[in-house]
């Protein structure tokens, strides 16, 4: 767990309001003789962080086999609020905004600058993002942040020396969204073992650090019995066979994952939201109470809303 | 069609091992040394790599069981060399397999155990559990993060470091993947250096990426104005400079 303090002004909600950032739609699209265009999902319109699906009509696009390329516009109409005394770097100063990319799964993550501004850029002002990745360099998911920075230190004014002025300084985020290129984003990590003198199902609770570690099979994960004696009744095949056991059976596993996070010093940060990775364990529980709004108050209302939702919505 | 490349692998469909699967595969050796479990293509591969680690070790004038003292590093580094090389020269090799923890715990658990074996004991760490900590995986990403375009240069940039420079570069990765163009930078820098200046201070690589932990909160480096390579210079001079004050007081 860290906590950042920032020593400068950054881009805070009032400046970004004034800034009036427009984010375009995405775009993706790959090579095959031609540019072949997929489609874009937005699954939560409502979420605080954009989460977008690829979709693929022609069911071709396989991140193993083909390159992805990225394009979306955002427009600033007000860039001249970034300067000076109420802004967040020297009127003497030269930004640029640029965009961040990561993808966790792959390990690997880049930087390319998209636009330069400077105080006297005219309004508005449009920045196109474009990434193109080989095939076979993502996975999972990748996260775009579209940054302001210091691309060229000014001559602060006497009212402008607090100001961020350091070449590289980054003075905060524009946007910040998760394309999901495989897989359904985040998924329950179900696992079948077959321990025959085992109970039917148990909970493995492997993390170390909640906000970090992702919300997979490796960090946490609920394993299902194949050798036990009551296997059959809750599975055929691959089919759930009995739905009512499976919900009890998902809805407890969940709750001691929460109770065992809650017991955690993270538990603050996470229901706050701060500093969770994306995809984390932390994450995962952070949208759980504030999209499905999920009480954790306390035991009997975090187990009643946890089966009422389980049993609404599978 | 595909180029077949010799010596190397050829066209192969990466197996994989789940942690539990490793988990119980490592427990049924009941603290014995592990033998090998596989067939097939995954059989000449593993014939290729046990030749290429005996290789290693006798160019190195090593034995299987005897101390290797201050030779471990070197092992780490030519066998995770040829071991790039090697899975790297077939065209199904790619970062996304590199990347998949299950694929090399099916490398360590099921082709060359014995070899891990031989390298770290039976320490579950290095064959399955501690995804940053397996061997295999922590070799090949090592020469990764340093590669300068071809064997004989990242060989020349890496001879002179320690297994704490490999825990440092591999382990210290930050949270959300490697910034593969910086690491380079990094690595070139630091092997450029004369070996005086390194034992001036014997944990200036140690300093130099916890300096970048922190500075990377606030600077993208790919982001700095005069490039990442300009970013990894700043990180040294300012070392050097601290070093050149305190011999100086």
């Amino acid at each position: 767990m860290s906590i950042s303090i920032s020593f400068y002004p950054e881009i805070n909600d009032k400046l970004f309001e004034k800034l009036g950032v427009q984010n375009g739609e995405y775009h993706f699209s790959y090579m095959k003789n031609r540019d072949v265009y997929l489609n874009t999902q937005y699954p939560d319109e409502n979420r605080m962080r954009d989460i977008v699906f690829i979709e693929d009509p022609g069911s071709e696009w396989d991140v193993d086999q083909h390159n992805l390329k990225i394009e979306k516009e955002v427009q600033i109409n007000n860039p001249r609020f970034l300067f000076g005394s109420n802004g967040v770097a020297p009127r003497s100063a030269e930004l640029g905004v640029g965009v961040i990319w990561s993808c966790k799964a792959a390990g690997v993550r880049g930087a390319e600058e998209i636009q330069v501004i400077r105080s006297d850029s005219p309004a508005p002002l449009n920045c196109n993002v474009q990434l193109n990745f080989p095939k076979s360099t993502l996975k999972s998911e990748i996260v775009l942040e579209t940054v302001v920075y210091i691309k060229k230190s000014g001559i602060p004014e006497e009212d402008e020396k607090m100001l961020g002025n350091e070449s590289g300084l980054l003075l905060g985020t524009i946007n910040h969204t998760e394309i999901i290129l495989e897989g359904s984003g985040s998924e329950f990590p179900v696992v079948e073992v077959y321990e025959p003198s085992m109970p039917l199902w148990w909970v493995e609770c492997l993390w170390t650090d909640p906000q970090e570690d992702p919300f997979d099979e490796e960090h946490v994960k609920l394993c299902i019995n194949r050798g036990h004696k009551n296997y059959k009744r809750l599975y055929e095949g691959n089919v759930i066979k009995d739905p009512d056991l499976f919900i009890e059976i998902m809805a407890s596993a969940l709750e001691i994952i929460i109770r065992k996070v809650k017991e955690s010093d993270y538990w603050f940060d996470i229901i706050a939201n701060y500093n969770n990775l994306p995809g984390s364990i932390g994450e995962a529980l952070y949208y759980f109470k504030s999209t499905f709004n999920w009480d954790f108050s306390s035991p009997e209302n975090l187990s009643l809303h946890i089966r009422q939702y389980l049993e609404n919505n599978l | 069609m595909k180029i077949i490349y010799e010596p190397g692998v050829s066209e192969i469909t990466w197996k994989t091992l789940k942690q539990h699967e490793a988990e119980k595969a490592f427990q049924s050796w009941n603290d014995e040394k592990p033998s090998a479990s596989c067939s097939g293509e995954y059989q000449s591969i593993r014939e290729d790599l046990v030749k290429i680690f005996n290789d290693v070790l006798e160019n190195l004038g090593l034995e299987e069981q005897g101390s290797w003292n201050k030779q471990t590093y070197k092992v780490d580094m030519e066998f995770g060399l040829q071991l790039y090389d090697y899975l790297n020269s077939s065209s199904d090799f790619t970062l996304r397999t590199a990347s998949s923890n299950d694929f090399w715990r099916y490398l360590s658990i099921k082709v060359i155990p014995d070899i891990v074996y031989i390298r770290s004991g039976l320490k579950s760490d290095y064959f399955y559990r501690t995804t940053r900590r397996i061997w295999l995986r922590k070799i090949w990403w090592y020469v990764h993060l340093s590669w300068q375009g071809d064997l004989e240069t990242t060989r020349d940039t890496l001879w002179n470091n320690s297994t704490d420079e490999i825990v440092q570069l591999v382990e210290r990765s930050g949270p959300n993947g490697y910034r593969v163009k910086l690491t380079r930078e990094l690595m070139k820098m630091y092997g450029s250096l004369d070996d005086t200046q390194k034992t001036r201070s014997n944990s200036m690589f140690r300093s130099i990426m916890k300096l970048n932990t922190v500075k990377v909160r606030s600077i993208e480096p790919e982001l700095h104005p005069k490039g990442e390579e300009a970013y990894a210079r700043e990180l040294f001079e300012y070392f050097q400079q601290k070093q050149l004050q305190s011999e100086t007081s």
